[in-house]
């Protein structure tokens, strides 16, 4: 007890010293902050390198922060709440759940910053319903993207009647859903056997196919919610020497998947381009410091990857390497 | 000659006082650190900020703290977070009980967790690690299982008030861990069963032949370690207003952290519950501190990492 | 003594403990072929002299020479001190009790071929070699947790010798042996001793080193007081040395037991460890359980208690028949057990003294719900006061404390609660003879008030001297119960050995 009376005092006393460190705090540059859903998993990466070679240009400070789990709500507010405390100019975010961040906003609202929203769309109507004022979105319209690669599936494999199993993300998230939805609406007439949730993960899409291939060794196709379930199960199929009877679509288009579909242990996979995502959240937040207004909804474009045009998105993707 | 005497006996002072105060010593210079590195950290407004991010982890620490005490682990308190988490919320959403019936009903469900750990690690004398672990996965599944692993948003603003509220400009998160805090140190100090979880921990057979109930209070420092969670999961729900089955994912690995970094022994029977508090502090303050002055989660981790190393090094050199 | 035979020479040895001066310039000197006793009073500096001899502390000043070589003070290691030939056979002994006698003695030097693989085979054989010259006749492959204590501790002996030792040091060997175990070892040091090897030999026990020293040290708070001839001494001249004092360890019992029968135990049964004993147990009375290690008697005491669940037997106490069903149970009962494993089983080492006085009596000791910390230290300090505990104060760790002042705590601890039947398992074993006398005098006091005592003991002086009452155990068994009436100790020990036809009086 004595020696934490100690303590609060020896903080005290250095109280007035720590003052002087507050001299600096005015900055020339702009600055925002940019919380990507977590910083493992290059799809983030190439997100915010884009992201950091736009502010770069306009001369804006970009600070990054993530959580170190997919899910982590709790984290992302953490980090918004110390952003808030950094006197950031605004916050691009992507959130780790469609609804986890009301109170984050709230808090954001409240000190005037504006946040942008990339990525994962947090729920317009939720946002209304808690009073507070909407929230722009620049992200993949994921259920028109699926519905691509589904129609694209259908089309090229055959697949009308055939055995389908679905990998999807975690569940209760919105791109989770439209992904799903959108692959079996563009795919109609399929025969869907299993689905189930691999949370975004290579090890879970890997172990969770390996079960139900197990269950159903007629499959002919299994649709990935994203690129490393799409990749863990494309291991399963390989250990089972299943290549070429079970094809295997992935989303998002990572750069291993993209080695992948080029080597044929994909058979495609549907391209987000979080490049410009990054790039236009950048723009978004400046225009919204200068006190321009922007739209409430961007869509970037989506497009399927396959062995035909892969190189060609390859050589678009090195300039954000 | 005598000149040469008082400077060892000084320098063996210094290095005294730099063994036994190494927490408070070490507290002290991250907190300078960060007070001339980045002119956001030395602020009211961020202080607040660090107490309330880290109250969480603060209040789970407690349990944690007694259970470790016991020379025990509880590696379920991250899972009963989630599942206390989703059980109010549940109650709310789906069975339109009133907030305060549905916390108060969240929280029993985390003392019961602890219950049940308790019985099977005195009475059925499976390992804590063990049991602990069995528990990690069954609350975090039943958590999944009670929405088909769909979050809840949107509880009643009742509920998030429990979070946001002030007294007296105080964020109400500090008052918590004050009021938690007393309580275990009165707990720990002033009442046979903290004395007993001190006395098992430091030597069970010991305790046992002093006529007390081993298996009765190492079950009841369990029971508390889920009434802990139990309050960590409503008060993470009350944060976010928002109540998700992966929550509190990890938060076992930071409130055992948190506990072992304010010299609390796993060996049990050594600690102070006040350290344990400190310990949160300083892990918060450097995930915030770290923030403010833009470090890469990465570095972050690997950061937060050494310093856990570190502060048990110094700990054990204290005790030589 | 003969200097030029000198197998080992420490001179001026002096070392100092935070607070403490350990040691103020000791000499000692060993010759090959020689048994010397260190004997002294705890804290008066023995093992640590002796673990400076073995590389575990490092002497602050003074000079050591072994076999000729002056050795360096400061890069002494046990590993370099083994290496070179000094052994030490510890109390706790350092077995890996899961593995096996041939793996134990290899430990750190395993013998291998082709420098990788160990030799299994070659091992075994060497093990045998050195078991035989230890004359223990067990298969190297036994596991260590099927041997004996006084077995084990051979197993160390010859693990010793494995390093071609010269010197053995032995800190208390006998502590945990019994009757017989004891004559083994003897012997074996006797045999040693003619191979040439210097033995020092740790003790407390005088009769001991009448029996196998050649020569004897004294020591006395960290200082040397004198070397002599052990045929040239006297036990009074001895205790003098030790303590600076004369005392009367030879005192007889001179009290009057009540007739009221406090405890009264019939057919108690403890799985194969406790057959069918029945006893009682008066007010003011000193009950003794002497036989062999291992003949029930600890066990009979923890059933009594409840740490164990007895097979059957009913005890009636004051009259009324008692269940202790747990050691909580036998507390609130006011029956007590003080067990010979201290360190184990009585103290929390790394908790205050005042807290290993209070813990048990913590319901008395407080105020409108919470613990009284003023009540608290009052009564400990209370406590250390009437016992005459030789403590700083009362918030130092137990560890910290001698033998004989920690076992005073332990007291303390009963004494607070007013527990009325006290069950000392080997009250002093580990303290020293000051010390002892004070123990016994507590436990006289503790009669005097019209407590009763159970006393476990295998030092026939000390249960001679303590009980009114004698029971002999062998083999689970109660083998006879005796007026203690001028008694010889073979009288005892051959009820203990089965000499004697079974009969009780009660």
């Amino acid at each position: 007890m004595k020696k934490m009376m100690i303590l609060v005092g020896i903080l005290l006393l250095i109280a007035p010293l720590a003052l002087f460190a507050q001299g600096q705090k005015e900055e020339e540059a702009v600055t925002i902050g940019f919380i990507p859903m977590t910083m493992n998993n290059e799809y983030f990466i190439t997100m915010v390198n884009a992201a950091e070679k736009e502010a770069a240009q306009s001369g804006t400070k970009l600070i990054v922060q993530a959580g170190d789990s997919h899910s982590s709500a709790d984290a992302q507010l953490t980090i918004i709440e110390n952003m808030i405390q950094r006197q950031v100019s605004a916050i691009c975010i992507v959130p780790s759940s469609s609804s986890s961040l009301m109170v984050a906003l709230r808090k954001a609202e409240e000190a005037g910053i504006p946040v942008i929203n990339i990525d994962t769309m947090i729920d317009p109507d939720m946002v209304a319903s808690s009073g507070l004022n909407p929230v722009p979105f620049i992200g993949t319209d994921n259920y028109d993207g699926a519905v691509k690669g589904g129609k694209y599936a259908l089309e090229t494999y055959d697949l009308a009647g055939k055995e389908v199993a679905v990998l999807t993300g975690i569940s209760g998230q919105q791109n989770a859903a439209d992904r799903r939805n959108g692959f079996v609406d563009g795919a109609k007439g399929i025969d869907i056997v299993a689905e189930q949730t691999a949370n975004w993960e290579v090890e879970q899409g890997y172990s969770v196919f390996q079960n139900i291939l197990q269950a159903n060794p007629n499959i002919s196709f299994v649709a990935c919610g994203n690129d490393n379930m799409a990749l863990g199960a494309a291991r399963a199929v390989k250990e089972e020497s299943k290549e070429g009877q079970i094809h295997v679509l992935g989303f998002d288009a990572i750069s291993s998947a993209l080695d992948a579909v080029e080597e044929g242990t994909l058979c495609g996979t549907v391209a987000q381009f979080p490049a410009e995502m990054g790039i236009l959240g950048v723009q978004a937040a400046l225009d919204l410091i200068d006190g321009k207004s922007i739209d409430l909804v961007t869509y970037t474009k989506t497009e399927v990857i396959t062995k035909d045009n892969v190189a060609e998105f390859k050589d678009y993707l090195k300039q954000f390497e | 000659m005598s000149n040469e005497k008082t400077s060892a006996f000084s320098r063996t002072a210094v290095l005294h006082l730099l063994k036994n105060n190494g927490i408070y010593i070490g507290f002290f210079l991250i907190f300078l650190l960060f007070s001339f590195s980045s002119p956001y950290f030395f602020d009211v407004n961020n202080i607040k900020n660090i107490v309330v991010q880290s109250s969480i982890i603060a209040v789970i620490a407690i349990g944690l703290t007694l259970v470790i005490l016991t020379g025990g682990i509880e590696l379920s308190v991250g899972s009963v977070v989630a599942l206390t988490s989703m059980i109010s919320a549940v109650l709310i959403s789906q069975f339109c009980l009133p907030v305060w019936v549905s916390v108060l009903l969240g929280i029993l469900v985390g003392g019961l967790c602890g219950l049940i750990n308790g019985i099977i690690i005195s009475y059925g004398k499976v390992p804590a690690f063990i049991a602990t672990l069995g528990m990690m996965s069954f609350a975090r599944g039943l958590a999944l299982f009670s929405t088909g692993g769909k979050p809840i948003a949107q509880l009643p603003l009742t509920y998030e008030a429990i979070a946001s509220s002030k007294v007296l400009g105080i964020p109400v998160f500090i008052i918590y861990c004050i009021i938690t805090y007393s309580l275990a140190w009165l707990y720990l100090k002033r009442t046979r069963g903290g004395r007993y979880i001190y006395a098992i921990g430091g030597n069970r057979d010991s305790a046992r032949l002093s006529g007390i109930n081993v298996k009765f209070h190492e079950t009841m420092a369990y029971v508390i370690c889920g009434f802990t969670a139990g309050i960590g999961g409503i008060l993470l729900t009350a944060r976010l207003n928002y109540a998700t089955p992966t929550a509190g994912n990890g938060f076992e690995m930071d409130a055992i952290a948190a506990a072992v970094i304010g010299g609390t022994s796993l060996a049990g029977g050594q600690g102070n519950i006040l350290m344990t508090f400190l310990g949160a502090i300083l892990i918060g303050m450097l995930k915030n501190g770290l923030t403010l002055m833009n470090v890469s989660s990465y570095l972050q981790q690997m950061i937060i990492g050494i310093v856990i190393v570190l502060a048990v090094f110094l700990d054990k050199q204290k005790q030589q | 003594m003969n200097d030029t035979n000198n197998l080992l020479k420490m001179q001026g040895i002096s070392k100092e403990f935070p607070g403490v001066k350990a040691l103020q310039d000791v000499d000692f000197s060993l010759s090959a072929g020689e048994v010397r006793i260190l004997i002294g009073e705890n804290g008066a500096g023995k093992s640590t002299l002796m673990k400076i001899l073995a590389g575990v502390y490092q002497a602050d000043s003074g000079t050591i020479t072994f076999d000729g070589n002056e050795l360096e003070l400061d890069g002494l290691t046990p590993r370099k001190a083994l290496e070179m030939g000094i052994a030490t056979i510890y109390q706790e002994l350092n077995l890996n009790n899961y593995t096996s006698v041939y793996e134990n003695i290899f430990y750190g030097k395993e013998l291998l071929r082709a420098g990788l693989f160990i030799d299994i085979k070659g091992q075994i054989r060497e093990a045998k070699k050195l078991l035989d010259i230890v004359g223990l006749d067990v298969d190297p492959c036994t596991r260590i947790m099927d041997l004996s204590i006084a077995e084990m501790q051979m197993v160390e002996i010859a693990k010793a010798l494995s390093f071609n030792a010269k010197i053995i040091i032995f800190d208390e060997p006998t502590s945990s042996l019994s009757e017989t175990e004891t004559r083994t070892l003897f012997s074996i040091i006797a045999n040693l001793k003619q191979q040439g090897y210097g033995i020092i030999y740790i003790s407390h026990r005088l009769e001991e080193l009448f029996e196998i020293g050649d020569t004897c040290t004294v020591l006395r708070d960290g200082r040397y007081i004198d070397t002599r001839a052990v045929k040239d001494l006297t036990i009074p001249e001895l205790i003098k040395m030790m303590v600076g004092r004369m005392v009367d360890a030879s005192q007889t019992h001179t009290r009057s037991v009540i007739e009221d029968v406090v405890l009264d135990v019939q057919h108690l049964s403890y799985r194969d460890r406790v057959k069918d004993v029945s006893f009682t147990l008066k007010k003011g009375e000193c009950l003794a359980f002497a036989g062999l290690v291992g003949s029930g008697r600890t066990e009979i005491a923890k059933t009594l208690i409840g740490e164990y669940t007895r097979a059957s037997g009913t005890v009636r106490y004051h009259g009324k028949e008692i269940e202790n069903k747990s050691v909580a149970e036998s507390v609130k009962n006011g029956i007590v057990y003080l067990s010979e494993d201290r360190k184990k089983e009585g103290l929390f080492l790394k908790h205050s003294v005042q807290m290993n006085i209070a813990i048990s009596s913590l319901q008395k000791l407080m105020k409108r719900k919470l613990l009284d910390p003023g009540k608290i230290r009052k009564t400990s300090l209370s406590s250390i006061e009437q016992l005459n505990i030789k403590t700083p104060n009362d918030q130092v760790n137990a560890e910290t404390l001698s033998g004989g002042n920690q076992q005073k705590v332990i007291i303390a601890k009963w004494l607070l609660t007013q527990a009325q039947v006290y069950i000392f398992d080997e009250p002093t074993r580990g303290i020293d003879v000051g010390a002892k006398a004070e123990i016994y005098k507590l436990m006289e006091s503790l009669l005097a008030e019209g407590a009763s005592i159970i006393m476990i003991s295998s030092e026939m002086p000390e249960v001679l001297r303590m009980a009114d009452r004698i029971l002999i155990m062998r083999e689970g068994c109660c083998q006879a119960i005796i007026e203690n009436d001028n008694l010889s100790q073979e009288d005892v020990l051959h009820y203990a050995i089965g000499a004697n036809t079974y009969h009780v009086c009660t």
